[in-house]
């Protein structure tokens, strides 16, 4: 899944799209997104926390998260929280329209099919 | 569900094994999200729960996902490129050059931080460290000068040092006494050229005109430069008349000592030195690269005997082989020398056998 966003080449896996969809709403720590995501996706597969780390490091180095804020949890430890940039937000929304048209596809071989 | 839950543990055993598991992965990383980790890991074992198998399924699930996606983590801070830095392909090789030395850089100052942390760890590993570098470099010393640099003479490989060894058995051993040298000497092999020089190197007291100093002596005899094949640079050799009891007092300065001693005047030849309170004549310079077994500054003769110091095993006798000669042969013939010599040992038990070494 591949878009252009500023010049450059952008591609997204599926949790990296679900990780920046979750940003999208509300800035959030890594389990957090986890958690949310899993919500949204209840069949989908699990989250380990490597895995997910590793994609935050990836979107943090190409630009499209960033460190947003140091939230104190209820045993008053920092909790580092994560938020989408306005490259994040482009790449989402290229990767919307992407997948809208990817689904239109599905419905389309799904019609011919019926 | 509540994404700001607190990380409380249902699974505290399992929390912690997971926590040192974590370990492998970069400390910053750890320490800044290990508690979020944790908690994700602590809440697929809570969906599980009530099922072996399914927390069986998570644990492998969990070590496949460190495995897999753990190596190659960067240890910096997450998120500290920053946005819209470009990604490292689009970067020059200037720019990634900077970013490898700023990495090393970072690395070096986090190595010194810990090793600042710890003063215990940092003092013993130094010292560690410094002994074990300063035993190779002598055990490495010990071999390069004893093994595998070649003397600095003239075909070295044809130099050797006379030992005895007791018909008894014990170690062979490169002293000889006066009598061994004499018979050598007598001999007057064909097959070999012999000196002989004292083991003991000293100190003495130099004097001249209005200069004095202290020097390292050695003692040799007559043939022991042209043995060793670098005769003197300036004047000549000790000769056999001067190598005797009773002999004239004569000295052989090395270079660096004539050129303190004289600022390399080549009519110090000649001169004499007032040498541990004794005129000795000057009769020649060694070259300026010669070192001598004991690394003098002066040689003087040294009248081997068989009293005194001639009575025990106090000289050793160097060896030249002579051109078309095998080791074997000369081998054979101190052998030779060595039986005559026991023939006037009434002892058995100090009898003794000749070789070389």
């Amino acid at each position: 899944m591949t878009e252009t966003t500023m010049g450059r080449q952008v591609t997204l896996s599926m949790l990296e799209t679900q990780v920046l969809m979750v940003l999208a709403r509300a800035d959030l720590h890594g389990y957090g997104i986890a958690l949310e995501i899993q919500r949204r996706d209840p069949d989908g597969p699990k989250i380990y926390p490597t895995n997910l780390y590793r994609r935050l490091h990836d979107l943090a180095d190409r630009g499209l998260i960033a460190n947003a804020a140091t939230e104190l949890d209820d045993k008053g430890r920092a909790r580092k929280t994560f938020a989408i940039t306005n490259v994040g937000r482009e790449a989402l929304s290229a990767q919307t329209q992407r997948l809208a048209g990817f689904v239109e596809e599905l419905r389309a071989a799904e019609g011919s099919v019926e | 569900m509540n994404p700001s839950a607190k990380l409380v543990s249902p699974f505290p055993r399992q929390a912690a094994a997971y926590r040192q598991l974590l370990r492998l992965l970069p400390e910053r990383l750890v320490s800044d999200h290990g508690d979020d980790m944790i908690a994700l890991f602590c809440h697929h074992l809570a969906e599980a729960r009530g099922s072996f198998r399914a927390g069986l399924n998570v644990w492998f699930a969990a070590l496949g996902d460190l495995a897999r996606h753990g190596p190659g983590l960067p240890c910096r801070p997450l998120g500290a490129r920053g946005p819209n830095r470009p990604p490292q392909q689009d970067l020059t090789v200037n720019e990634r050059l900077q970013t490898l030395l700023a990495t090393l850089m970072r690395d070096a100052a986090y190595g010194i931080r810990l090793l600042r942390k710890d003063w215990t760890f940092t003092l013993a590993a130094t010292l560690i460290l410094g002994l074990a570098i300063g035993a190779n470099t002598a055990v490495f010393s010990f071999v390069d000068t004893y093994m595998l640099r070649s003397l600095p003479y003239p075909d070295s490989d044809r130099l050797g040092l006379v030992t005895r060894e007791r018909e008894g058995g014990g170690e062979p051993s490169t002293s000889q006494d006066g009598m061994t040298w004499e018979a050598i000497r007598d001999a007057h092999s064909d097959r070999f050229q012999a000196a002989v020089y004292s083991g003991w190197g000293s100190t003495a007291n130099l004097a001249t005109g209005a200069t004095a100093t202290t020097v390292a002596l050695q003692r040799v005899g007559a043939d022991y430069f042209s043995t060793l094949g670098v005769p003197p640079a300036l004047g000549r050799d000790f000769t056999a008349a001067e190598d005797v009891p009773d002999g004239a007092a004569v000295t052989i300065l090395s270079h660096q000592l004539w050129q303190q001693m004289f600022a390399g005047d080549r009519s110090a030849i000649g001169d004499s030195v007032l040498l541990r309170g004794e005129l000795h004549t000057i009769v020649g310079v060694m070259p300026q690269d010669f070192r001598s077994s004991a690394n003098a500054d002066i040689w003087v003769p040294l009248r081997a005997s068989t009293r005194g110091e001639g009575g025990g095993t106090n000289y050793y006798v160097l060896l030249r082989l002579a051109p078309e000669t095998s080791w074997a042969e000369a081998e054979a013939e101190l052998h030779a020398i060595g039986l005559s010599l026991n023939e006037q040992i009434s002892n058995p038990q100090r009898r003794f056998t000749l070789a070389f070494t």
